[in-house]
């Protein structure tokens, strides 16, 4: 069995990522996407650096993420197939790669752009280092409309 | 029509990278896919980063990578995509980028190199940059065996 590991959070690209992990999966060959969402706590030293206050609404989050992947599915206008959505805590990333280390995912579907622009400005994009750390394949989605 | 750019050099993850490419023009239906390579001269700064002297021979490289396509081209038993080789010089991934935002390419494929991680600490490896920049999707490609 072939399966995909499809690394999203609340951001519109995240939506369309999903969507076209969904649309392509089958003439990919995978049976499974799972889907993987890092939660991840406010970091004090840069103000505004993190997208999570204290004492966010982790219940509500997986609901919103669920919807997300709802939504992304009828964006997709496919079939449904098998797909799980995974929650972590830590650096996004990292979470990642261990993830897909650890079940032998062959391939990674991640957007190029998350939520914190800032962060990413400054640091470069989850997506760039996700593609440094990987141990597979590795598809960086960037729709159409948005230009760099 | 549906075009994907791959970008390869002469590596052992570009051979796989070729084959895979036509393997996946196949399943997602891109109709053409172009090779890249991009020539590089020395760069000083950080010895034994890039692969080509000062006097490299264009012409050689450029029969090189032919054959290199071609052999990937087989492995895959793919014959039914179209290909063109393009060959051009600088730096790489300002190049890549470039070509793809000229050319309308639905996709970037490039592999993932196999750099130390101190090198990849202090100059970030060509596929993290095109990612960066890429004005499209960009699949980077990482073979289990590495």
């Amino acid at each position: 069995m072939k399966k995909a590991l499809v690394a999203i959070d609340l951001s519109e690209i995240s939506r369309k990522t999903a969507a076209f992990a969904f649309k392509h999966a089958k003439d990919l060959g995978v049976n499974q996407l799972d889907f993987i969402h890092v939660l991840e706590f406010r970091d004090q030293m840069v103000p505004r650096m993190k997208e999570y206050a204290k004492g966010f609404d982790e219940k509500k989050i997986k609901e919103d993420i669920l919807e997300l992947i709802k939504e992304a599915l009828e964006d997709s206008q496919t079939a449904s197939l098998a797909h799980n959505l995974i929650i972590k805590t830590g650096s996004p990333y990292q979470e990642i790669v261990r993830k897909a280390e650890e079940d032998k995912y062959e391939l990674i579907f991640i957007g190029h752009r998350g939520m914190s622009d800032i962060e990413e400005f400054l640091l470069g994009s989850v997506a760039a280092k996700v593609v440094r750390h990987a141990p597979c394949d590795v598809l960086v989605h960037r729709p159409k409309k948005e230009k760099p | 029509m549906k075009k994907a750019l791959v970008a390869i050099d002469q590596s052992d993850i570009s051979k796989s990278l070729i084959s895979y490419s036509f393997r996946y023009a196949k399943q997602i239906g891109i109709d053409h896919l172009d090779f890249i390579h991009v020539m590089t001269y020395k760069d000083m700064t950080v010895p034994g980063y890039v692969d080509y002297s000062a006097h490299l021979d264009e012409e050689k490289v450029h029969q090189e990578m032919e054959r290199i396509v071609l052999e990937g081209k087989a492995d895959s038993g793919i014959d039914s995509v179209p290909y063109e080789l393009i060959m051009t010089g600088g730096t790489p991934y300002a190049e890549i980028v470039e070509t793809a935002e000229k050319n309308k390419y639905e996709l970037i494929l490039i592999g993932h190199r196999g750099l130390s991680n101190l090198e990849r600490f202090f100059i970030g490896s060509v596929a993290a940059k095109v990612v960066r920049y890429a004005p499209c999707d960009v699949l980077v490609h990482r073979p289990r065996e590495e």
